[in-house]
C-alpha cells in the first residue's frame, strides 16, 4: 500500500489502527469517574479553576495529542514504511522489471588511488551492489567504458552471476573513456528489452574533461539514468602533460632541445624532481618548481651525434595516479634533413623551378651531415611513405593533384607537417581549392589566386619588385639591412586578393599584391609564395639571395613542436620503419615486452607499421631479431590528469535529463545505493520518534505535576 | 511577680478525681465548701491526660474585665471592701495567707476566699458547627488515615480544653454554637457542673448548615452584656471584611478577642488525588477539578487567604491562630498560652 509516496511493507498490521483509539478512550473515562468529595468550601477551587481552566484543558489536549500520536507512530513503525518517492521503482506495480545497463568507466583517472582506496575499486563494489538489488525478474548488462566501449553481453540478461564475476574481472585501463559511444550502446541494449522499464547506471568518477562534453540527448524518454559517483575529496594530481622535441627530426650533431610540461593539480605548490631518461645516455635530473594549480615548463638539451632512432623517458616521482607520472617519446635522428620537392616540371627542362630550387637546397652535397637532403618527387609519387619521410615539402611546379595526393599532403600538414607552395601554374589554384575544401568550411588561404600577371609579355624591363616586407618575422629579419629582397625581379605572379583574418602575409609586390604569406594548417604549416624560381618567372634563382633566402624559410618552416600528433593509449600507433632487409623477422612488441600483433605495409625499403590497439603507455617496437628498427611512443592522454570531477548537481544539470528521469547516488554508499532501488526505511524513525513522544509526555506530566 | 512559697504539689490524678464541689455566692456567709459531685469518668472533649497537661496553664485576661467575684484578673472598680464572697481552689500563686487553714483541715484541699476586690472575667466562646466544620473525622476514612478528627470535633476540644482552664482559674465561660443562627447557647458560669453542662452539650453536636459568621457575630453582640474575652472558633469561611466588621462592635467595646482558625490538613494542602468532583458542604454546589493539576493554585490562594485574615487581626490587636487538626490541639493551647503570658 502506497500513502504520499511512503510504502507499507507491513499492511496486515493496519488493523492495528484501533489502536488509537485507546488514548482518547482512557482520555474520556478519566474525564468521567471522578470520586466525589464534600469539602468545607469549593471557592478557592473555583476560583484557581477559573483562572486556569484553558491552560488546563490545553495542557490535558497536549498529552492526548502526545499519547495519539506515540500510538500512531508505533503503529507506523510495525507497518514497515519505505519512502519510495524519487526511488527507481516509484509509481511501479509489484510486477513491473527493470531492465538495468551498468556502465563503469574504466578509464585512466578512475586510477587514482586517493586515500588507499583506488576508485575503480569502489565503482566495481558499487556496480556489484547495483546488481545484488535487482530482482529475479530483472535484466541487466555491463559496459565497460574505455576507449573502445565493451558490453558483457550482446543483449540484457538475467544472467547474474556471470555479470558479477565480469565486474569482478574488469580492468582499470591507461586509455581515455569513450563516454558516447558507452553511453550509445547502452540505448542500443536497451532497446532489445521492450516491456522492461529502462535504467542506465552511469558509475564514474565523473571527471570533468570527461563528461562535460558528453551528450545525453541520445537517450530515451523512457529510459532512467542513475548517476553513481565514486569521486574521492581528494584530487591532487601531478602529471607530465606534455613533451616537444625541438627540432622533432633534427639531423646528426644538431642540438635538440627536450621541452617537458608538469601540470600541478592540486591547492598546494611543490617542488619536483624531474628526470630525463634518454638512450643510454646518463639520466638528466632537474628540480622543477610547480605552483598549485599551474602547469610549469623547463627543457633539457641534448645533442645526438649518432643517426637512428632514439627512446627517451620523463618521469617524476609517482603518487596517487602514477600512470601520468611518466611520459615518452622517440627521436629521429638522421643524417640531413629531409626535404621533399614536389615538381611536375619537365626534368629535363633547364630553366625549371625545381632544379633551382634542388641546388639551392643543398649546394653542398658532397658534405656529409648538417644540411638537407632534397628528394625530388612528382606530384603523384606523394604516398603517406614519402610524407612520413620529409620533414618539409616544397611544391612548385605542381599539375592537378589527384584526390589521394590532395589528401595526403593534407593529412601532412595537419599533422604537423610544414609546406612551402610556390605557386606557378594555373594548377596552384586547382590545388588550394582542393586543399581548402579538405580542410572544412571555415578554412581559408591567406589570399585568394586571380589572373596571372606577366610583365614579360609587356615592354621590355618591366618586372615587378618586393617592396613592402614584414621584417620581424624571423624568416625575412636577415634581410632587413641588406635590402637585397628589393633587388629581385618578377614577370610573372598571380593577381592576388587578401582574405582578411587568414594568415599572415609577409611580403607585397610593389603593385600590392601578396608575394609571400604563411598559414597554419591542423598541426602543421603552409607557406605560399607567390612566386617561382624558374627563370621564366624570376630571376631570384640568379640572384645570390636565393640560397639563403630559401634556407631561411626551409629553416623557419622546420616544425617547431614534435611533428606528429602524440599518441594516446586507447587508439592505434603508427610509424614508419627502414626494413633493411630483414622483413621476414619482423615482430612487434608492446610497452611490457609481450608480443602484439600490427599491420605491416611494406613499400620499397620501408614500411608504415599500425598497432591498431594500444592498451598501456610506452614504446611499442618493431624488431627484427634483437635489433630494434623502430618504434612509437604511447602515452596516457593528458586530460586524464586533471582529475576535477562534476558533482552529482552539476552533471545532473549538464545531462538536461528531465527530474523525474534523473538520479543520482554516491557509489561510496552502499545505503544510498540500496535505499535508491528499493526505498529508505524508516520505521527505526518512527521508532525514535515515539520513544522521544514518551520521554516527552513523562517530562510534561512530570512537569506540570510539580 | 512576687515569688510565694510553693504549697504541696498536688498530683493530676488527685486533683482531676477531686474537683471541687459547686461553692455558691453566698453574701456575708462564708460558708465550707461541700463535697464535689463527682462527673462522669470519661469526657469525649476533656480527656485526663488533657487535663493534667492543662493544670499549670493560666488564662490571663490581657485587658480589664468586669467582674463581680474577686478573682485574679484587674477590677475597674476600686476601693476595698473585704467582704468574702466566695471560695475557689488555690492556684500555684496565689497569696498564702489567702488559704483558707479552716477549710483546708475540713477537706484536706487548698481553698482561697474570694473577696470583692477581685474579680472574675467573663469568656465567651463561640463555636462554629456549620456544615463546613463537618470535614474530616470518621465520615471521611475512606480518604483520610485512621484516627483523623473533622473539625468540628477539633474545635469542641479546644472549647472543652478552653472551658476547663477559665472554670479551673475561676473564671466563667460561656459557649455558643451556631450555624444558620446561633443554636445553642450556654450562659457564662465558672463552675464544674457548669463545665460538664458545656461538655454534655458539646458532645451531643453534629455539624449543621451554612453559616455567615459576621452576621452571627453581630447576632450575638447583644448576648454579651459584660466585656470580657471572645473566643472565635471556626474555619471563616466569609469574607473577611465582613468578619472582622463584625468584631470591631466588640472592639469598640473594649472585649479582647481571641481567634481560632481550624481548618483540616487536607484544606490547607489539597488531598493527592486525581479526578475529584468537589461538593461544597455548605452550598452543594459542585466542581470537577484535578488537585494535582490545581494544587499550587489551590495552596498559594488558601494561604493568601490566611494572610489576610491575620493582617486584619493583627492591625486591630486581635490575636490570631491558624491551625489545622493535625496538631495536637493540646500543644496549640500550651504553644498559645505560653506565648501569651511572655507579653
Amino acid at each position: 500500500m502506497q500513502l504520499f509516496g511512503v510504502v507499507f511493507t507491513n499492511p496486515a498490521l493496519w488493523i492495528g489502527a484501533l489502536a488509537l483509539t485507546v488514548p482518547l478512550i482512557v482520555h474520556l473515562l478519566t474525564r468521567r469517574s471522578s470520586r466525589v468529595l464534600i469539602f468545607p468550601t469549593i471557592r478557592f477551587i473555583r476560583k484557581v479553576q477559573a483562572s486556569q481552566s484553558a491552560i488546563y484543558k490545553c495542557r490535558h489536549l497536549l498529552l492526548l495529542l502526545v499519547r495519539t500520536v506515540f500510538v500512531a507512530l508505533l503503529l507506523l513503525a510495525f507497518l514497515k514504511p519505505v519512502i519510495e518517492n524519487n526511488t527507481l521503482r516509484a509509481g511501479d506495480d509489484r510486477e513491473a522489471r527493470h531492465a538495468v545497463i551498468i556502465v563503469l568507466d574504466a578509464s585512466a583517472s578512475m586510477g587514482h588511488a586517493g586515500g588507499g582506496f583506488g576508485l575503480f575499486s569502489r565503482a566495481k563494489l558499487a556496480a556489484e551492489r547495483i546488481l545484488d538489488e535487482l530482482r529475479d525478474s530483472d535484466l541487466a548488462n555491463l559496459i565497460v567504458a574505455s576507449a573502445s566501449p565493451s558490453a558483457s553481453f550482446l543483449e540484457p540478461t538475467a544472467n547474474r552471476f556471470h555479470l558479477k564475476g565480469d565486474v569482478q574481472i574488469a580492468g582499470l585501463t591507461q586509455e581515455r573513456a569513450d563516454l558516447d559511444a558507452a553511453l550509445a550502446e547502452a540505448v542500443r541494449q536497451l532497446s532489445k528489452a521492450p516491456g522492461y522499464r529502462k535504467e542506465i547506471h552511469l558509475i564514474s568518477d565523473f571527471q570533468r574533461s570527461n563528461w562535460a562534453p558528453v551528450d545525453f540527448a541520445k537517450v530515451p524518454k523512457d529510459v532512467k539514468v542513475v548517476f553513481v559517483s565514486v569521486a574521492g575529496s581528494e584530487t591532487d594530481n601531478f602529471a607530465i602533460t606534455e613533451v616537444a622535441l625541438q627540432p622533432p627530426s633534427p639531423a646528426r650533431g644538431e642540438e635538440v632541445e627536450v621541452l617537458c610540461k608538469v601540470a600541478n593539480y592540486g591547492r598546494q605548490s611543490k617542488q619536483l624532481p624531474l628526470q630525463l631518461k634518454f638512450s643510454d645516455q646518463k639520466a638528466l635530473q632537474r628540480e622543477l618548481d610547480v605552483p598549485a594549480n599551474t602547469t610549469a615548463a623547463t627543457s633539457f638539451r641534448l645533442r645526438v651525434n649518432q643517426t637512428g632512432a632514439f627512446e627517451g623517458e620523463l618521469s617524476i616521482p609517482d603518487d596517487a595516479l602514477a600512470v601520468d607520472n611518466r611520459r615518452f617519446f622517440t627521436l629521429d635522428v638522421s643524417d640531413r634533413i629531409r626535404v621533399a620537392v614536389l615538381s611536375d616540371e619537365d626534368r629535363n627542362d633547364p630553366g625549371a623551378g625545381h632544379r633551382f630550387l634542388f641546388r639551392a637546397i643543398n649546394p653542398n652535397p658532397d658534405r656529409d651531415a648538417g644540411g638537407f637532403a632534397p628528394t625530388l618527387l612528382s606530384s603523384s609519387q606523394f604516398d603517406k611513405f614519402a610524407a612520413s619521410g620529409a620533414q618539409l615539402v616544397i611544391v612548385v611546379g605542381a599539375r592537378d593533384f589527384p584526390s589521394a595526393v590532395a589528401g595526403n599532403l593534407f593529412n601532412y600538414l595537419k599533422e604537423g607537417g610544414s609546406v612551402i607552395y610556390l605557386l606557378s601554374g594555373p594548377a596552384d589554384r586547382a590545388n588550394l581549392a582542393a586543399l581548402e575544401g579538405l580542410a572544412g568550411a571555415d578554412f581559408k588561404m591567406p589570399f585568394r589566386i586571380g589572373s596571372q600577371i606577366d610583365h614579360s609579355s609587356g615592354k621590355e624591363g618591366q618586372y615587378a619588385s618586393l617592396t613592402e616586407a614584414n621584417f620581424d618575422n624571423p624568416m625575412l629579419k636577415s634581410f632587413k639591412e641588406a635590402r637585397d629582397l628589393a633587388e629581385i625581379r618578377f614577370q610573372k605572379y598571380f593577381a592576388t586578393e587578401r582574405e582578411a583574418g587568414q594568415g599572415q602575409i609577409l611580403l607585397r609586390y610593389d603593385d600590392q599584391n601578396i608575394a609571400l604569406a604563411r598559414k597554419s594548417v591542423g598541426a602543421g604549416s603552409l607557406l605560399l609564395g607567390n612566386f617561382s624560381p624558374s627563370i621564366r618567372h624570376s630571376d631570384l634563382a640568379r640572384r645570390t639571395i636565393f640560397v639563403p633566402f630559401l634556407h631561411e624559410m626551409i629553416k623557419a618552416m622546420r616544425p617547431q613542436s614534435g611533428a606528429a600528433r602524440p599518441l594516446a593509449v586507447g587508439g592505434t600507433a603508427s610509424t614508419t620503419i627502414k626494413t633493411s632487409g630483414a622483413e621476414k623477422d619482423i615482430r612487434f612488441t608492446g610497452p611490457s615486452g609481450e608480443k602484439l600483433n600490427a599491420m605491416f605495409e611494406l613499400s620499397g625499403g620501408e614500411a608504415a607499421v599500425i598497432f591498431p590497439q594500444t592498451k598501456e603507455s610506452g614504446f611499442y617496437r618493431v624488431l627484427a631479431g634483437d635489433k630494434r628498427l623502430g618504434s612509437v611512443a604511447v602515452n596516457v592522454d593528458p586530460r586524464e590528469s586533471n582529475l576535477e570531477s562534476l558533482s552529482l548537481p552539476q552533471v545532473q544539470a549538464l545531462s538536461e535529463l528531465s527530474r523525474d528521469r534523473v538520479f543520482a547516488a554516491s557509489g561510496v554508499d552502499i545505503q544510498a545505493l540500496k535505499g535508491l532501488r528499493e526505498g529508505r526505511p524508516i520505521w527505526h524513525y518512527c521508532l525514535l520518534a515515539a520513544l522521544c513522544l514518551l520521554g516527552v509526555e513523562q517530562m510534561l506530566a512530570l512537569a506540570w505535576r510539580r | 511577680m512576687k515569688s510565694r512559697p510553693t504549697p504541696p504539689l498536688i498530683s493530676g490524678a488527685a486533683l482531676s478525681d477531686r474537683i471541687p464541689p459547686i461553692i455558691s455566692r453566698m453574701s456575708g456567709r462564708s460558708k465550707a465548701p461541700a463535697p464535689a459531685r463527682r462527673p462522669p469518668r470519661h469526657w469525649k472533649y476533656l480527656q485526663p491526660r488533657e487535663l493534667k497537661a492543662f493544670k499549670n496553664l493560666l488564662f490571663a485576661a490581657r485587658i480589664v474585665v468586669e467582674g463581680i467575684y474577686s478573682g485574679r484578673h484587674k477590677s475597674p472598680y476600686r476601693g476595698s471592701s473585704p467582704e468574702f464572697v466566695d471560695y475557689r481552689e488555690y492556684n500555684p500563686g496565689d497569696e498564702i495567707r489567702s488559704i483558707d487553714w479552716k477549710a483546708f483541715a475540713r477537706t484536706d484541699r487548698y481553698f482561697i476566699k474570694l473577696f470583692e476586690k477581685e474579680t472574675d472575667m467573663n469568656c465567651y466562646i463561640l463555636v462554629d458547627k456549620s456544615a463546613s466544620m463537618g470535614y474530616g473525622g470518621p465520615a471521611y476514612r475512606n480518604l483520610l488515615p485512621a484516627g483523623e478528627v473533622s473539625k468540628l470535633d477539633y474545635a469542641f476540644f479546644l472549647t472543652a480544653a478552653l472551658a476547663y482552664l477559665m472554670v479551673k482559674q475561676g473564671d466563667k465561660v460561656s459557649v455558643s454554637l451556631f450555624d444558620t443562627k446561633l443554636s445553642k447557647q450556654i450562659a457564662p458560669g465558672g463552675t464544674f457542673p457548669h463545665l460538664y453542662q458545656i461538655l454534655n452539650m458539646l458532645e451531643r453536636q453534629k455539624a449543621g448548615d451554612r453559616t455567615s459568621i459576621s452576621r452571627i457575630l453581630q447576632d450575638a453582640y447583644p448576648l454579651f452584656k459584660r466585656r470580657g474575652l471572645l473566643i472565635v472558633i471556626s474555619d471563616f469561611l466569609d469574607e473577611p471584611e465582613e468578619i472582622f466588621r463584625a468584631l470591631n462592635r466588640y472592639r469598640h467595646r473594649r472585649f479582647e478577642i481571641l481567634l481560632f482558625h481550624v481548618l483540616h490538613e487536607y484544606e490547607y494542602e489539597l488531598p493527592p488525588l486525581d479526578r475529584v468532583k468537589f461538593v461544597d458542604a455548605e452550598t452543594g454546589e459542585t466542581i470537577a477539578s484535578r488537585p494535582a493539576d490545581i494544587r499550587k493554585s489551590y495552596n498559594d490562594e488558601v494561604r493568601r487567604f490566611v494572610q489576610t485574615l491575620r493582617s486584619y487581626a493583627r492591625a486591630r490587636n486581635i490575636d490570631y491562630n491558624l491551625v489545622t487538626t493535625d496538631t495536637p490541639y493540646g500543644d496549640v493551647l500550651r504553644k498559645y498560652l505560653l506565648s501569651r503570658s511572655s507579653r
